[in-house]
């Protein structure tokens, strides 16, 4: 994926952002909407910043189930990426599973591993990492891929076995694919574990908007979903900030060479 | 082995006293079997710390010949003689194929040191080694660069170091000077020549530019188009550096235009 965000221009979507806000805050001034309909934008700053502490901390549970799941679709993504690359028949045999894999919706499965696992933060560290290995994994085997013939040739020329390849070579290459892939899994993986948590849960800011919901407090809805939001932009920086620390060559470089 | 020089290069009188660097004897290679071959019974010798280049038509195999050579490939019949013995040349020989294989994530210093790793010699000792040739070879200041940051001409310039660097005694360069403009192929000539010359060692080289290959060989060997065979070999006994316009160069560069055109000729 290739979507770079320019900071000079974020004032462009700063301006269309606020025009929007002020749309709605008018629109339902004007119109006399109840809240518990759709509430003002500036109603659901106030109930997010007067009860922050309560935000902070079914976030954190979020997040915490984030993180695991994203760890473990990680991992896995990569594992099978390794897999499909070097245990080729193996790698045959798997990756129409994996596709297929694709094809469940995870709302059929969060149920059952609901009732297998209960209502602590396994399930839903499951779910987060059923969605994101995939655009690792697919990343990573591009990567993988990517490694020019010819480069693979010098090594075996020198005698280089082929840990030393993949420990100079095809590793180093994937990286940049692997970071694009991790960025989406990691927006991908907020909403597996919310979608974990609306299954079941006694935590964390799906739960939260389930029973706010409950309640018609739809301003808390919208502020759970403010968090929501506000993590998803964490993790996507994150992962950013990871990117331009370990790929600085590609962006000293003038000639920017994906091609190996 | 006895000091030699210029022309005296190759000892011919007694040839059994040193075997050659590298040898191909009556090396075929088909991609497959039944397949037109690439190389049909192929011979040539290197001799130590000499200067050999293939030329011939475009496609006509002195990649797949220089890949053989260095045990990328397997003939089908024949062997590769690494001084005098017939083991796999892998691991033995200094490959630097025709592309741009810099690693582009690692600096410049780093990717000139690669082979070291690969081997798992001291770095520190590889690093050194290398920040001498930047500075012997115009690359100083640019250690910490990354490859994207370079020229075209400093990059071929780092690709070389790097095969220097391999420790290899036999190079085997695949047009090394490829994709430069005139101006700085022929600095990079006078360049590789005195590198060449400095760390003795013994280079198989490939070219299609004729004068390139009369400018730099001790001998030149003339491929023919596919099936690649030798048609002829050319000695070069000129003293370095070589006038590309002396008489002699301009001479032997006619020979070697004769024989490719011959070469066509025969060909089917």
């Amino acid at each position: 994926m290739q979507m770079a965000i320019r900071p000079r221009e974020l004032w462009r979507t700063a301006l269309l952002f606020s025009l929007l806000v002020l749309l709605w805050e008018m629109g339902v001034r004007l119109g006399h909407v109840p809240p518990y309909v759709l509430p003002a934008p500036s109603r659901i700053l106030l109930v997010f910043f007067t009860r922050l502490p309560l935000f902070l901390q079914h976030g954190a549970v979020t997040l915490a189930e984030v993180a695991l799941g994203l760890t473990l679709g990680a991992f896995g993504g990569i594992g099978i990426a390794l897999t499909v690359f070097y245990v080729r028949p193996l790698g045959q045999a798997l990756y129409p599973l994996i596709l297929g894999s694709q094809m469940v919706p995870v709302f059929a499965i969060a149920p059952l591993l609901v009732l297998w696992l209960g209502y602590g933060i396994w399930p839903k560290a499951i779910v987060a990492a059923l969605i994101s290995f995939f655009p690792i994994a697919v990343n990573m085997s591009d990567g993988l891929r990517s490694v020019g013939g010819e480069l693979v040739d010098l090594f075996h020329s020198l005698g280089a076995s082929e840990w030393k390849i993949f420990r100079l070579v095809r590793l180093p290459a994937s990286l940049p694919f692997l970071l694009s892939g991790l960025k989406v899994a990691a927006t991908l993986s907020l909403v597996g574990a919310t979608i974990g948590e609306w299954i079941g849960a006694e935590r964390g800011l799906g739960y939260f908007m389930l029973y706010a919901n409950a309640l018609l407090r739809v301003d808390q809805v919208f502020a759970a979903i403010l968090t929501l939001t506000i993590l998803g932009v964490m993790l996507f920086g994150g992962v950013t900030l990871l990117q331009r620390r370990l790929l600085r060559w590609r962006r000293r470089g003038q000639l920017e060479r994906r091609q190996l | 082995m006895p000091v030699t020089m210029g022309k005296e290069r190759f000892p011919k009188s007694d040839p059994s006293l040193e075997e050659p660097a590298l040898a191909l004897e009556g090396v075929s290679f088909a991609f497959r079997e039944g397949a037109l071959p690439v190389l049909e019974e192929v011979s040539l010798v290197v001799p130590e710390r000499s200067w050999v280049t293939l030329v011939g038509p475009s496609g006509c195999g002195k990649t797949t010949l220089l890949r053989v050579a260095c045990g990328l490939l397997r003939p089908t019949a024949g062997r590769v003689l690494i001084h005098g013995k017939a083991i796999d040349p892998r691991g033995k020989l200094a490959y630097m194929p025709q592309a741009d294989t810099l690693l582009p994530w690692r600096t410049a210093l780093s990717n000139a040191v690669l082979a070291a790793e690969v081997d798992g010699r001291p770095l520190a000792e590889a690093k050194a080694e290398a920040r001498e040739l930047f500075q012997r070879f115009g690359l100083a200041g640019f250690e910490d660069a990354y490859p994207g940051e370079l020229s075209g001409g400093m990059r071929q310039r780092l690709a070389l170091i790097r095969t220097f660097l391999t420790h290899r005694e036999v190079l085997l360069l695949d047009e090394p000077l490829g994709a430069l403009d005139a101006l700085t192929r022929a600095a990079m000539q006078d360049w590789l020549r005195q590198v060449w010359e400095a760390l003795g060692k013994t280079i198989l080289f490939v070219t299609h530019d004729v004068e390139e290959a009369v400018i730099l060989s001790d001998r030149i060997m003339v491929l023919s188009p596919r099936p690649a065979h030798i048609t002829a070999t050319v000695e070069v006994p000129l003293p370095r550096p070589r006038n590309r316009t002396s008489g002699e160069v301009v001479r032997l560069r006619a020979e070697v235009l004769r024989w490719l055109e011959k070469g066509d000729a025969n060909g089917d």
